[in-house]
């Protein structure tokens, strides 16, 4: 078997094969499909090669991969019909991601899933990512700027996941035991096209006379000012609308949340992050909260996961009860409003408000998902398995189709462990505002996607 | 026949080796169809009903000490009544055979070499086999008791790695699954999992110790069982019902998952060690089962002549499935839910019978006086 495997039927040599390092899937006008691929260029990839992932159109000189698209009925006649015009025989051995248009998402995501996984080359960790507008422009538009190898790119991004919380983990393996799971609702990472990232923010520019463009300000001499709405959370935007400029167009913030196999809503980056407290995924971030004493000013705090959560369900009839305990604590990064957060005192007040704000804008997810969705996205389904002693009876419950009655009873505890390497801040300038009363209630999360 | 002599220890690995090899396959899946989520309980269930079967062909081989189970069968019931008994146990040994050789060649095409022909692989396999029988029983036991440890290591460590994967314990909930009358039943017509214990019935007269016979066979019935089970478990954790049941390569699948850092990736490499050595050991011993049997059967005094024979027998039969489907089917729908009355349900018979008719146990002990 050694011989027939190393030097007969099954040989393949590294440089016969075209390595795929990711997949974009659209619907095609005579009802099959547009599979477009991000074929590496391996000599461009190695150190010193200078053909980096950035630069140039799609397909252009200067990028370590080729971009192309066909169309075809099934992925394997796509694949062949491509060696009708690139010589290397394609394999999706290295591919790390497929990308699917939401336009398809919404109509039938399972099909073209259940067909991968169904290939041998196809491995189960491969990321799902739906993206906005088609999976052909967000591959064409994709030019990573750093890394000259996109499938490099590709896991550092979808690896995020354990770091900012502003993505879901999503595999193949992972929406496909979801999907049949009796208990959640499952979510893929969303993307897309940012158009306004090749222009400047605004704001952030002066006009010809030198002044402040008029279409925003710089800030430079205004007073000190609330910057910010008092509502407004970081994080809180759909792929196509974080408010930046420059390097890569394509982004990949909020998740695609997904019923009976086809998209029925999206979740932002904050509400992913809430969403991945709730199901124990997120560990840490970055967060910028409402200051208790000075409206539309932030606190940041860096929040970590302390245990994970406890998720408890009991049955009220045939109602379920859940009770949800998130654990967490943090750290202070910094004080926009310069106030002393740091004394004892105070660092409990910030640390209860900040709960009280994350336990509200919790709840609002709840709610959303209940109402919205009509499903658990949390996976507390799981926790319910065992009140069950036979697979049927727990097949039976449906327990995505009572999960909107559930009472959802969530208490949010955080610690403030640390404050940095300062404690009290500098003194505030004159133009300070001064602060409220103690205790004012913090700004709540937005519901919902959407800029500030 | 002259017979080569083995230790207990060789005994039990080669025992262990054949009835452990199969969680290589599709066993794993449609054990899980079976018994749905628990899955776990029906390979306890299953091992214990096993058991039990050993435990009357044990009482049934006590009344014949020194010979195997073919020899005692035609003690009990002579010469021309025990043919037809001994063919079955033959045919048997030849059908696990055959089922097994299918179902690994065509695991291989799947997942590893798909342009390969399966003869190519077939032959190599059963091949490496053949030629292990012919060399002796102590070569089979030996390669056994060599591989055995690493293929129980590497499992093991497969194991340990994918569960960092996802794997979650309450995907083992709901705890009785169908429910306990559909899971009795099922474990009853799943001990037939186990049947290749009878391996054990036919080496008798090889053992050094034959006294120890009954314990090696429960060891081997409990230390495969507990074997299963860890491989089942992480299964469900990684593959809960019902997705789990439709995956045809259980073991695979859980290996293709583990993926710990950018490092630790595609490690199935070394699985498909593990994988063959499990398969060439468990073709060898039950194709010694097979050879060893027939040759007692005919009263030879070598079994070697039978070897090639029985390697073309085999062989013709592995291909006549159509399709690695019809071939699990042959597997999973009528050997092992009937498996276990031809193997356990004679020896039940035969006792009674010897008892009636005094054969073995007081009739030696009569002639002896």
């Amino acid at each position: 078997m050694a011989l027939s495997s190393a030097g007969c039927w099954d040989r393949s040599e590294i440089d016969e094969l075209g390595y795929i390092l990711a997949l974009g899937v659209d619907p095609a006008p005579k009802g099959d499909w547009f599979y477009t691929i991000w074929l590496a260029v391996p000599r461009k990839m190695a150190p010193g090669a200078g053909g980096g992932g950035g630069g140039g159109a799609a397909g252009g000189p200067q990028r370590s991969i080729n971009v192309t698209t066909i169309e075809a009925a099934s992925l394997g006649t796509a694949l062949q019909m491509m060696n009708t015009y690139i010589a290397r025989r394609m394999t999706l051995e290295h591919a790390k991601a497929i990308v699917v248009s939401e336009t398809q998402a919404r109509s039938d995501m399972i099909s073209i899933l259940a067909s991968a996984v169904r290939f041998r080359e196809f491995r189960r960790n491969t990321m799902i990512v739906v993206t906005r507008g088609t999976a052909r422009d967000f591959l064409e538009k994709n030019v990573p700027s750093i890394e000259e190898n996109p499938a490099r790119w590709l896991e550092l991004m979808l690896g995020h996941e354990a770091w900012n919380g502003f993505i879901p983990r999503s595999t193949a393996h992972e929406f496909l035991l979801e999907e049949e799971s009796e208990a959640m609702l499952p979510v893929t990472v969303l993307a897309g096209i940012n158009e306004r990232a090749t222009k400047p923010l605004p704001g952030s520019t002066k006009g010809s006379d030198g002044k402040p463009d008029p279409s925003g300000g710089s800030g430079s001499d205004q007073p000190a000012s609330p910057r910010l709405p008092p509502l407004f959370v970081d994080g809180a935007y759909l792929p196509g609308e974080v408010p930046r400029s420059g390097a890569n167009e394509a982004e990949l913030i909020g998740a695609a949340v997904f019923r009976g196999a086809k998209m029925v809503g999206e979740l932002n980056g904050d509400e992913v992050r809430l969403t991945g407290l709730l199901r124990g995924k997120a560990r840490r971030f970055f967060a910028a909260e409402p200051d208790p004493k000075f409206p539309g000013y932030y606190v940041g705090l860096d929040i970590r996961r302390a245990r994970e959560p406890s998720v408890r369900v009991s049955f009220d009839g045939e109602r379920p009860i859940v009770d949800v305990n998130v654990r967490l604590e943090g750290e202070i990064t910094s004080i926009q409003s310069l106030y002393d957060w740091t004394t004892a005192e105070n660092l409990s007040v910030l640390q209860e408000a900040t709960a009280r704000d994350l336990q509200k804008r919790m709840q609002n997810l709840v709610r959303r998902s209940q109402q919205e969705f009509h499903g658990d996205i949390f996976d507390f389904g799981d926790r319910a398995r065992g009140h069950f002693l036979l697979w049927k009876d727990w097949a039976d419950y449906d327990w995505n189709r009572h999960f909107p009655q559930a009472q959802v009873n969530l208490q949010v505890t955080f610690e403030l462990r640390r404050v940095g390497l300062q404690l009290s801040p500098p003194p505030p300038p004159e133009s300070m505002p001064q602060p409220g009363p103690r205790d004012q209630e913090p700004g709540g999360g937005q519901e919902g996607g959407g800029s500030p | 026949m002259r017979h080569e002599q083995i230790g207990s220890r060789e005994a039990f690995f080669l025992l262990f080796a054949v009835l452990s090899a199969k969680v290589f396959l599709s066993t794993p899946r449609y054990i899980a169809e079976d018994a749905q989520t628990a899955a776990w309980l029906l390979i306890v269930l299953a091992a214990l009903w096993a058991a039990l079967g050993w435990a009357i062909m044990v009482a049934f081989l006590r009344r014949f000490p020194g010979l195997s189970l073919i020899e005692a069968v035609e003690q009990t019931l002579g010469p021309y009544l025990a043919l037809p008994v001994q063919l079955v146990y033959t045919g048997l040994f030849v059908y696990v055979t055959v089922v097994a050789l299918r179902q690994f060649a065509e695991t291989v095409l799947s997942a590893i070499l798909p342009i390969t022909p399966i003869s190519v692989i077939s032959v190599t396999l059963l091949g490496a086999s053949a030629y292990a029988c012919y060399l002796g029983l102590e070569s089979v036991t030996r390669t056994a008791r060599f591989f055995v440890p690493v293929v129980v290591f590497l499992v093991t460590s497969l194991l340990l790695l994918a569960i960092p994967s996802g794997a979650r314990a309450d995907q083992l909930l709901p705890l009785l699954g169908p429910g306990p009358v559909a899971l009795l039943w099922r474990s009853l017509q799943r001990s037939s999992l186990f049947i290749e214990v009878l391996l054990l019935g036919v080496l008798v007269p090889n053992l050094k110790e034959p006294e120890k016979m009954p314990r090696i066979g429960y060891q081997a019935i409990f230390a495969s069982a507990l074997f299963w089970l860890a491989v089942e478990v992480v299964f469900q954790m990684l593959f809960p019902y019902p997705a789990g049941a439709k995956n045809p390569f259980p073991l695979l699948a859980v290996a293709r998952l583990i993926a710990i850092g950018r490092f630790l990736q595609r490690v199935e490499s070394f699985f498909i060690f593990a994988w063959i050595f499990a398969a060439a050991t468990k073709l060898s011993g039950m194709l010694y089962g097979a050879i060893s049997s027939y040759a007692q059967l005919l009263h030879l005094k070598s079994y070697r002549p039978l070897t090639a024979p029985f390697l073309v027998l085999v062989l013709a039969l592995s291909f006549l499935p159509s399709n690695l489907i019809e071939a699990t089917q042959w597997d999973r729908g009528a050997l092992r839910v009937w498996g276990a009355v031809p193997a356990f349900a004679p020896p039940l018979l035969l006792l009674g019978i010897a008892a009636i008719r005094g054969k073995g146990g007081r009739e030696r002990a009569r002639h002896k006086g």
